[in-house]
């Protein structure tokens, strides 16, 4: 019998920890209790975002849930589909993951690990005081962003980004230190973000999918029969992990209405400046990750573009 | 005018293993210096975001990822100057309790293990800024830092300490007592 | 299990014990742990992975900074204008002085998210001063480890965030819920510090002379620097000009001010003020390295969620569980550090002690106040080690002085698990 500690830095109520739980439960039933997976959700195993891959590959942890955009300083590919505006919707980055997914298991391989499934988080949406109705709204707005996508994006699009750590957006919103906030409709929950903000956009300018990979030397451990159990589950799975995201995502634009908030979609204009501003950040990224750029280009080519 | 900064410690050249104690502390003192400097270098840093951010209506992208690396830097690198002063604090109730004999015993036993524990320290975080270095690995925020670079320096902070470990052996070797944490003035 | 309870116990009281620097004891225990019960974990690579954690995270900018402030303001008038300013104000009151720290711990908590932060603040304004106008060591010591634990219950607050963050409850009600028993909180201390002033006049520095009215607003001038500076720092944040760190940022450039105003500072001093608030970081730091590993080490062999199991499977009653969770805490908190503890033992805790009747934002304060005793209990006890520095005591000293504060803190408990409105009133008041 195998048992496997499994890291996941989300709360216990986030939706890829239950994924992970529910992904825990049926590998113990197909392979008829050989391989047992504990998930300790909320980073209990001391684990942070940034380190999940690191921590797989050195077997800190056998299995992990991993945020992918965060594992760019690994590895800048790990950043594709974080581009603004590349894969807004569920289906263009199921698209996209086609092209893509052969590349994030050979990084993962080359890291010591095998990826099991990927799954997306609802898009970031922008949180502010006042409604964004065309690109002048944007001005000058401090907002807090996470990467440099993030940073770039909107600094192209005339607002004033900035980092702080998580920690301080709370009281930094509740005081007016910062304005505004993008992130996903998840973490606007989390956050209350009604008690200092009325308005959400579903600006969904960016994607970015959890991975759950499993360190290979505990993999190759297994017998063959129980490695095809498990991957079974988790294709089978995958479909519906995908779906409790679009489910996620609604249920809490529900609640952030339910308290009081306004949500609003961009209007085929702003969209259409907003993506315009996009584009020149994926020619950038295709300059300096040029083994990426092949993946980017033939999604493109398939969607049309 | 703060005579506390240069109290605490025999002095190092004088006895025997002087001529191995006294570069060490030289060292220690010096990374003392470096981590004051750091922490001025926090103050500035975040001092400047603060400007910039209300005057110009720009965020400094550098100001938290640079400040937390030189807190990393300050913490590890004052490590060993304040292991030389006593200022790393430690249970001494035991060794006031028993005899002098014993105490010394103890206290040889705890340094030794002391220094096992600095030198995994120092050995930790220099192969991970190693590994770092080969990998190419960066930050993932907007400055992609080279994270050799920050992990090089607690690395260079924990050797030092571990170096400093080695010469409170010696001191004690010698007939010395380790350094007690007085009162800072 | 008990194997492994036993010896962490046992290999933590033996290192310890023997006097090595707890820092290094605890990445030592940590080691041994692992090799035990652990052996193929590669414990180079946790030891590299935790101690960077620690070592590069922005949330504990604020503590080195205000060490530094702390730092340049020991180096200016602030303190002796401070207790010049209110020795007439605070004549007639039982227990005189000794209430600057209460009362100081409160102000500074504040602004600050961290308790040890608050405590060094504080404390090495005060000490000093207390202790050479013959104020009572233990009275003066304790009140300061007590008092210097607001720093989590009184917003802002780094712990609440990380609890909002994990319990998936707003922050802000969090913070609004941490008022009120904050305030009734120093309001006990004060109140045990006029009682023991009462009992024992002689524990107390002599009284000053009476003064006139004249004389106590005269006095009251002496504070203006530091009722400014403070006012700065409040402004900075509140006013939407500084995040929580920076805020600490712009007190370290206020204390310059003040200190370079009163031609009590220079260049030099500065940066001798730096040197030492490196050295005081350095122990904080090391100590939060070793702490973190052990933690973490103690996570992985699954102890404290193999106790939380075990107490869910006792079926109390809520008073009872309250009770059984605080003595779980304290013993947790002994030997772990307090982010550590939340983190791993809440997606347990959390879900029993709704269970029983309480919410989110009430279980909030409670893991406040415990993770605050957590400070305040040896070994691994952040403020205790800061205590140590300031008055060259030992840990042993330090603990007894600090001992009635803790109890304080452990029957406030039960009084907020009695009357849950002490926490709910507030926020409740907000929404409406
Ligand atoms: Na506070
Ligand atoms: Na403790």
């Amino acid at each position: 019998q195998t048992s496997w500690d499994m890291s996941v830095v989300w709360p216990e109520g986030n939706f890829h920890t239950q994924n992970a739980m529910t992904f825990a439960e049926q590998v113990s039933e197909a392979t008829d209790g050989e391989v047992q997976i504990t998930v300790h959700s909320g980073g209990a195993l001391g684990i942070k975002g940034p380190e999940g891959m690191a921590a797989v590959r050195d077997g800190l942890v056998p299995i992990a849930d991993i945020l992918m955009s965060q594992q760019v300083g690994e590895n800048p590919a790990l950043g594709v589909e974080t581009l603004p505006y590349l894969a807004p919707t569920l289906p263009d980055l199921a698209l996209l993951h086609k092209f893509y997914r052969p590349m994030v298991e050979s990084i993962a391989e080359d890291m010591n690990q095998k990826l099991l499934y990927m799954v997306p988080w609802p898009g970031q949406a922008v949180y502010s005081p006042n409604k964004i109705e065309t690109l002048a709204d944007l001005e000058g707005l401090t907002i807090r962003v996470v990467d440099a996508n993030g940073d770039a994006f909107f600094n192209a699009l005339g607002a004033a980004p900035l980092q702080m750590p998580w920690g301080e957006v709370v009281p930094s919103l509740a005081a007016g230190t910062i304005k505004g906030v993008t992130t996903s409709s998840s973490s606007g929950v989390d956050g209350a973000f009604w008690e200092f903000m009325d308005n959400m956009n579903t600006f969904n300018w960016q994607a970015s999918s959890n991975i759950v990979t499993v360190n290979l030397d505990s993999w190759n451990a297994l017998d063959p029969e129980d490695q095809k159990a498990i991957e079974e589950v988790a294709a089978a799975l995958e479909g519906d992990f995908w779906m409790n995201s679009a489910n996620e995502d609604a249920a809490k634009i529900a609640t952030l209405k339910e308290n009081g908030m306004t949500v609003t979609a961009p209007s085929e204009e702003l969209r259409a400046a907003l993506v315009e501003k996009a584009k020149p950040l994926w020619e950038e990224f295709k300059t300096r990750v040029p083994e990426a750029a092949p993946v980017i280009d033939n999604y493109l080519a398939v969607r049309g573009e | 005018m703060d005579s506390s900064v240069e109290r605490g410690g025999a002095p190092a050249s004088s006895g025997r293993f002087g001529a191995i104690i006294a570069p060490i502390d030289a060292v220690t003192r010096a990374g003392n210096i470096v981590a004051g400097l750091a922490l001025l270098a926090i103050l500035v840093m975040i001092t400047a975001e603060i400007v910039s951010r209300n005057l110009m209506g720009r965020s400094l992208p550098f100001s938290w990822d640079y400040s937390a690396y030189a807190m990393g830097t300050a913490f590890m690198m004052a490590s060993a100057d304040a292991l030389r002063r006593g200022a790393h604090v430690r249970v001494s109730a035991v060794l006031e309790a028993v005899p002098y004999r014993l105490s010394r015993v103890l206290e040889f036993g705890a340094c030794l293990v002391g220094l096992a524990a600095c030198a995994a320290l120092a050995w930790a975080l220099t192969e991970m800024a190693w590994l770092s270095f080969q990998r190419g690995s960066t930050s993932a925020t907007v400055m992609r830092t080279p994270l050799a670079w920050p992990q090089g320096l607690t690395a260079l902070g924990a050797i030092i300490l571990t170096l400093q470990c080695a010469a409170q052996i010696l001191r004690l070797a010698r007939g010395e007592r380790l350094a007690e944490g007085a009162a800072i003035e | 299990m008990t194997q492994v309870a036993t010896s962490l116990v046992g290999i933590m009281v033996v290192l310890l014990g023997s006097g090595m620097w707890i820092g290094l004891g605890l990445v030592a225990t940590g080691a041994a742990m692992l090799a035990l019960f652990r052996p193929q974990m590669p414990f180079i690579k946790l030891l590299a992975q935790q101690s960077w954690n620690v070592l590069s995270s922005p949330e504990l900018l604020a503590l080195p900074l205000f060490i530094l402030m702390a730092e340049v303001l020991f180096r200016t008038n602030i303190s002796a204008s401070l207790f010049t300013g209110l020795t007439p104000w605070l004549r007639r009151v039982p227990g005189r002085l000794t209430h600057i720290n209460v009362m100081g711990c409160t102000l500074f908590a504040s602004v600050c998210g961290s308790s040890a932060a608050t405590t060094v603040t504080v404390g090495r304004i005060t000490a000093g001063e207390l202790l050479k106008r013959g104020y009572d060591r233990d009275l003066v010591i304790g009140s300061l480890a007590g008092a210097g634990t607001l720093g989590f219950l009184i917003p802002p607050s780094t712990i609440m965030i990380i609890y909002g963050v994990m319990a998936e409850e707003s922050i802000l009600r969090l913070f609004m819920a941490g008022i009120l028993p904050g305030a009734l909180l120093a309001a006990a201390y004060m109140g045990y510090i006029g009682i023991r002033a009462l009992l024992s006049p002689d524990a107390i520095g002599e009284a000053p002379p009476p003064s006139s009215m004249m004389h106590k607003l005269g006095a009251l001038a002496d504070l203006g620097p530091l009722l400014l500076l403070i006012l700065f720092v409040i402004g900075s944040m509140y006013g939407g000009i500084a995040s929580p760190t920076e805020a600490a940022a712009a007190g370290v450039i206020g204390a310059m001010v003040i200190g370079f105003a009163q031609r009590k500072l220079d260049l030099p001093g500065l940066l001798a003020a730096a040197r030492q608030a490196a050295e005081n970081s350095a122990m904080i730091g090391l100590i939060m390295v070793g702490a973190m590993f052990l933690s973490t080490a103690i996570g992985y062999l699954g102890l404290p969620r193999y106790i939380a199991g075990v107490i869910n499977g006792w079926g109390l009653s809520p008073l009872a569980l309250i009770a059984v969770l605080l003595v779980f805490y304290i013993l947790l908190g002994m030997v772990m550090e307090g982010l550590a503890i939340i983190v791993m033992t809440l997606p347990i805790t959390l879900p029993l002690v709704e269970a029983a009747g309480y919410d989110k934002v009430w279980f909030g304060v409670f893991i406040v106040i415990v993770v605050e005793m957590a400070q305040i209990s040896p070994p691994v006890g952040f403020n205790l080690t800061v205590l140590q520095r300031l008055t060259g005591d030992s840990i042993g000293r330090i603990t007894r002085a600090t001992m009635p504060f803790f109890l304080i803190m452990a029957a406030f408990v039960f009084l907020i698990a009695v009357f849950p409105q002490i926490v709910s009133i507030v926020p409740d008041m907000m929404r409406n």
